[in-house]
């Protein structure tokens, strides 16, 4: 069974996500970051493949996306790694944007998705037409998730679209912005409540600008839990991938409903 | 004429709006009122005041009779080098940015590469009394001081674009980025026929003006249709201009001059349906220069304006249905086409125009055939690169006339 489906069964629990570019800090870091992960606890793993233009991302995602290249990193090589990560019971979400999936081939790309145990796809640039006509049958035949975004600015005429395609999660997108920029919850109280409304059975995570524990616990009262990224890369960019470096910043989001 | 289908869509391939959730509403937003208001009498009426008292048109089909003597036939330069700010891209700055006041924005954000779109839609903020801010690549700011200071001096805010290579494309996704984070306030003023939906049709009925001045002039000259129309493409929004009116046309040959850098094959060219591939820039799928894993690949040209690794979609519509025909041009073609324009004709032509002109060089013609090659731009920002070149040239030893 797909096992972040079988994560998402157990509902008494709030979850944690990180994402994190692969081939950053170095080419060969991407094994060692997802146990890490693992050990610490996060719930599941949004492992980032690199493109040159990442248009929804702010400086930090950029900066590992580039670096990334620069150490060489190409989808093939990442889903080598992946298949040498399989043993890892950690659920792996794959997200990057639509041109390297293009260039590589979508049947090939979803296919190699199947051979390394992916669990979900996250394409932030893939439009829905474009996912229907040549993304949906495929990945329902290889067991993989779709995950959406919605943004502040998403009307409820597109979140039904978003609710009628949705097999894994919801991504909210925490604010009118990139990745990396800090979450306001006052200002997007309104937002977090009618996404939480809209989407009853579909479990739902905060993204974008989780950088603290109390933002985290903030976001738990509103979704199944949130995913942790820029604060993460910028974590290890400064203490290192080893697992007690991981752990240590791992540690700060442990939820807890007394604290609201 | 050309038109996307409804999803922004040339020939069902070409096109699109590959846009993160977060960007959605915004082009959404525009998608549905452009065209409402673009075709309104009330918007047309200050476009055309603008278009004729402010950026100076019509501009002149010139019978360039000595080019005409040289190959051997007629030859008609569209000089959109007179436009006011230099260069066509004020034709749709200031359909944009009027566009913005329509829709009721507060504020203007452009990319710019050499800095052209970028003054064309400082002036046209200016007249036009919106706060403007243009995002330029850090190496660009660099190299065009000269279009740093004129964006400046019209009140626009200059902002260094230090993501990615710090270049033409960089500049894009920090404005889209920008964009993102203020969609109500903010109208994106793209630079050319590229984008998501509907940017490419947007800038396209902007540039349109272009031909259909030229069928008017044809018209008055009591001359039918060209047999030739030919013009550089960065993006392609002077190309699509100049061709628009023509494209259902087959008797008019269409010529698409690409800038080929340092040659097609030697990885530094800004050629992109020569040697790209469909890929997704900027949320549109088109011809893009990238490697085999779908990264894209830094382009050349010693021509800022063609200095883009992708090109408009319904370019690369009109070159797979075989509607127009693709040369490619490198850059030392390009600087002899100028430098032989000012002796030929008096006109010192910007670089990328002057790519158009030296495909002419490239071609054959017959006694009897018309050929317009749109004239995009004045080659004043230029001056550096020719003073760079003129010993290579042979251009030295010009007599002196004191
Ligand atoms: C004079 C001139 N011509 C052509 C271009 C290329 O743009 P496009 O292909 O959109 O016309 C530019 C761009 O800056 C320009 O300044």
């Amino acid at each position: 069974m797909n096992k972040l489906k079988a994560l998402f069964k157990d509902k008494t629990k709030k979850r944690l996500s990180v994402y994190f570019t692969a081939g950053y800090p170095s080419l060969s870091d991407t094994v060692r970051i997802l146990e890490g992960l693992q050990e610490s606890g996060v719930d599941f793993a949004e492992i980032g493949f690199p493109y040159s233009d990442p248009l929804a991302d702010g400086p930090v995602i950029q900066e590992c996306h580039k670096a990334s290249l620069r150490n060489g990193m190409t989808l093939e090589l990442l889903f080598s790694q992946l298949r040498d990560a399989r043993h890892l019971a950690i659920p792996k979400v794959l997200m990057g944007y639509l041109n390297p999936v293009l260039q590589m081939g979508i049947e090939k790309f979803i296919d190699r998705c199947r051979e390394c145990e992916i669990d979900a796809l996250i394409i932030p640039d893939l439009p829905f037409d474009f996912y229907e006509r040549y993304f949906s049958a495929p990945m329902n035949e290889a067991g993989l998730l779709s995950v959406f975004l919605t943004s502040p600015s998403t009307k409820p005429e597109r979140m039904e679209i978003i609710r009628q395609h949705t097999t894994g999660f919801v991504y909210i997108t925490s604010d009118h912005g990139i990745t990396g920029s800090s979450v306001n919850f006052e200002k997007q109280k309104k937002y977090f409540q009618k996404v939480r409304e809209f989407f009853p059975g579909i479990p739902k995570f905060v993204g974008f600008g989780i950088q603290t524990g109390e933002q985290y616990n903030l976001a738990c009262r509103y979704a199944e839990g949130a995913i942790v990224g820029s604060a993460f890369l910028k974590h290890i960019m400064e203490f290192g991938t080893h697992s007690t470096s991981i752990k240590k910043f791992i540690n700060q989001f442990r939820y807890d409903p007394g604290s609201n | 004429m050309i038109r996307p289908d409804k999803n922004g869509y040339y020939g069902k391939k070409f096109g699109g709006a590959f846009v993160p959730e977060m960007l959605y509403e915004n082009i959404r937003a525009l998608n549905e009122v452009y065209e409402e208001i673009i075709s309104s009498d009330a918007f047309r009426r200050e476009y055309e005041f603008y278009l004729k008292h402010f950026a100076g048109r019509p501009t002149p089909l010139y019978h360039a009779r000595n080019l005409s003597d040289r190959y051997g036939c007629t030859v008609f330069l569209k000089r959109e080098d007179l436009c006011h700010t230099g260069a066509h891209k004020i034709n749709n700055a200031l359909g944009q940015v009027l566009l913005a006041k329509f829709m009721g924005k507060k504020k203007i954000i452009a990319e710019t590469g050499a800095g052209q779109h970028g003054v064309a839609t400082a002036s046209a903020c200016a007249v036009l009394k919106m706060p403007c801010e243009i995002f330029m690549g850090q190496k660009d700011m660099e190299r065009q001081q000269l279009n740093v200071l004129r964006m400046q001096m019209l009140g626009a805010k200059v902002v260094p674009s230090c993501s990615g290579s710090m270049t033409l494309k960089d500049a894009t996704n920090d404005a889209i980025r920008t964009w993102i984070s203020d969609p109500e306030n903010t109208h994106y003023v793209i630079g050319s026929v590229v984008g998501p939906h509907p940017y490419p049709d947007l800038v396209t009925q902007f540039q349109s003006v272009i031909s259909k001045e030229i069928k008017l002039q044809l018209a008055e000259m009591g001359i039918d249709d060209p047999t030739h129309i030919v013009a550089c493409v960065g993006g392609g929004s002077n190309a699509i201009g100049a061709f628009y009116e023509y494209i259902g046309k087959p008797s008019v040959a269409l010529v698409a001059v690409e800038a080929a850098g340092k040659g097609i094959r030697s990885g530094q060219t800004a050629a992109s349906l020569s040697v790209g591939k469909p890929g997704i820039l900027h949320g549109s799928l088109s011809y893009l220069l990238q490697d085999d894993d779908g990264q894209v690949i830094e382009p050349h040209s010693v021509s800022a304006g063609l200095d883009y690794p992708g090109v408009g979609p319904v370019h690369s519509f009109l070159f797979e249905e075989k509607r127009c025909m693709v040369l490619s041009i490198e850059d030392e073609e390009a600087l002899r086409a100028a430098f032989m324009l000012c002796r030929t004709e008096g006109i010192i032509p910007a670089l990328e125009s002057a790519h158009a002109l030296a495909a002419i060089n490239k071609m054959d013609f017959r006694k009897g055939d018309l050929v317009i090659v749109n004239l995009s731009g004045r080659g004043d920002k230029d001056m550096h690169a020719y003073q760079n070149y003129k010993h290579l040239l042979g251009y030295e030893q010009t007599e002196s006339i004191i």
